[in-house]
């Protein structure tokens, strides 16, 4: 916005900051290296174990292959509608927490409100839910919904701000209401952007609700965390085949859909 | 001194706006007759966009000392606040935009329908729900400014003179009884700049609308429109006919703001340094900033 200022560039300590910058940077990366105790040599030390370990996964067995298909179909059901839901509610949370259709006392508690839902991760929420509404898929499906609602709200209303003002006065200058102005104005702007955003979050649903199951909340995480607590670990590689395959399938479903709309 | 029988169609008493400490508008008073066409002159930056803003409720005049716009026998806003009937009265009211403003996404069609919108209940214009008669009385007006054949296309396929001409339409549709045009033609080439003036000219002659044109080009004013009213500084230096315009005038009125800013792409268009134009850039930066809610008249 604003166009009279222009950088200034001093070349003469500029090099020198720099220097600074990259030594600062050196030193959090080093303290991040304690705090999380790296230990590259353990990766040859411990080799063999791992050898053995990776061993066990082949070959895959798929014995229990139809049930890790209804589960794996259950996990994008979760997916499905904790998507849908979510984006239901972001459509309004979105549009109303966007600074230019908004006044600040709906916009702030808005906001924060949707940072608390993405802050939050959705293994978190699934716990909780499984707490509430008890062990299966529906915990799972909350869980989903509302740190999607979080996400997609917040995408949604960036999408609303950067709209063209000009078509939305025009609608303005017909007498339209406010609403009226949001559904002609600034929907048909922004609905390629939401489209794709949506799309997106499915996906990342897809792969989320895989892992949701682990604390009970239903979908291929349930018999995942099974196997693999049972260090039955030829049943866990046919697990993970199955999520790689449907989870490369959605992405690619996903990308059509996408193509298709815009 | 032009007051018509029909009465005032548009009213403007004491009229003054700032953008950040710089007057844009000072006490300006102005009054419009039911039927005339009126052309605003003036150099970019004397006030003529923002005049039409406020006549049309678009923006809001000082809060102190801000004056008062009629519109049709009501109030469109007092010092600094919309009245609650500004909404309706845009309904009454078309405005035209330089840059068009149509929705891109929708259908030449769809964008006419839109002047419906202010006449018929609220939720069938949120659900779309435009009846039979309505699509034929939208595609009657297409048909006046000749764009009938086109009328499923996408907005954003037409030509700048196409799209305005489905503005106009859209002001055709909406009834309004005063049509605004913000330097309608600035952005068109001379051919789809005199079809668009030609129209506007038979809105007015045969349908008896009033029109109020914003126009940088003085011959535009002088071939189409009777009274001409020029703003320099935001203040009226001229109010009369057209014939009594003259070159020495004119020159006067062009001059002083020397370097000014060129208009592009709304809210696009940069500040020139020492730039000594200032109402065009100020609504500019404005209407990003202006709340969807609050400009609706939801205060």
């Amino acid at each position: 916005m604003n166009a009279t200022r222009t950088a200034k560039s001093k070349p003469e300590d500029g090099s020198w900051r720099n220097l600074v910058g990259w030594a600062v940077f050196a030193l959090i990366l080093a303290w991040a290296w304690k705090g999380a105790e790296i230990r590259p040599l353990d990766l040859i030390l411990d080799s063999g174990n791992m050898l053995t370990l990776l061993k066990d996964f082949f070959p895959p067995d798929f014995t229990d292959w139809r049930l890790y298909l209804n589960e794996m179909a259950v996990t994008i059901q979760i997916a499905l509608w904790g998507t849908v839901l979510a984006i239901v509610c972001a459509i309004p949370l979105g549009v109303l927490s966007a600074s230019n259709v908004a006044p600040w006392w709906i916009l702030q508690p808005l906001r924060r409100l949707m940072d608390t839902c993405r802050s939050i991760n959705e293994m978190v929420f699934a716990m909780l839910f499984v707490a509430s509404v008890g062990l299966g898929p529906f915990a799972g499906v909350l869980a989903l919904f509302v740190h999607t609602t979080g996400v997609l709200a917040k995408l949604f209303a960036e999408a609303v701000e950067a709209v063209d003002p000009g078509p939305v006065e025009g609608v303005r200058a017909t007498g339209a209401s406010a609403l009226q102005e949001v559904i002609f104005g600034v929907v048909p702007q922004v609905l390629p952007l939401w489209v794709s955003y949506a799309l997106y979050r499915f996906e990342s649903n897809v792969r989320s609700a895989t892992v949701v199951g682990m604390v009970g909340a239903g979908g291929i995480g349930v018999p995942l965390w099974e196997v693999v607590r049972g260090f039955k670990f030829a049943e866990a590689s046919a697990v993970l085949i199955v999520i790689v395959i449907a989870v490369s399938l959605i992405d690619i479903l996903s990308q059509w859909l996408r193509k298709k709309f815009l | 001194m032009f007051a018509t029988p029909a009465g005032m169609a548009i009213e403007i008493r004491g009229l003054n706006k700032t953008f950040s400490h710089k007057p844009a508008i000072s006490r300006l008073n102005l009054e419009i007759g039911a039927g005339e066409m009126v052309a605003l002159i003036g150099a970019s930056g004397s006030g003529k966009s923002t005049l039409l803003r406020h006549i049309a409720g678009l923006s809001c005049c000082d809060k102190t000392q801000g004056g008062q716009v009629h519109v049709l026998g009501q109030t469109v806003q007092s010092n600094g606040f919309l009245s609650r009937d500004a909404r309706r009265l845009r309904a009454r009211v078309g405005y035209i935009f330089q840059q068009f403003n149509l929705v891109d996404r929708l259908s030449v069609l769809e964008n006419t329908l839109l002047g419906f919108l202010g006449q018929i209940p609220h939720w069938r214009g949120c659900m779309r729900l435009f009846s039979a008669e309505q699509k034929e009385l939208a595609m009657e007006a297409l048909a006046r400014v000749g764009l009938a054949e086109i009328a499923r296309q996408r907005a954003s396929t037409l030509s700048g003179g196409q799209q305005q001409r489905v503005a106009i339409a859209r002001a055709l549709t909406q009834k309004a009884e005063i049509i605004l045009a913000d330097e309608p033609i600035a952005s068109l080439d001379p051919e789809s700049a005199r079809k668009v003036m030609e129209i506007l000219e038979s809105i007015n002659a045969r349908d008896g609308k009033t029109i109020v044109v914003t126009l940088h080009q003085v011959d535009y004013a002088l071939r189409y429109c009777r009274r001409a009213v020029a703003l320099k500084n935001g203040q009226i230096v001229f109010d009369g006919d057209t014939e009594n315009l003259n070159g020495a005038f004119l020159d006067s009125l062009y001059s002083v703001t020397g370097s000014v800013p060129e208009l592009r792409a709304s809210g696009k268009w940069r500040m020139p340094p020492g730039s000594a134009g200032i109402a065009a850039n100020e609504i500019a930066r404005e209407i990003p900033h202006q709340n969807l809610l609050l400009a609706a008249g939801y205060q």
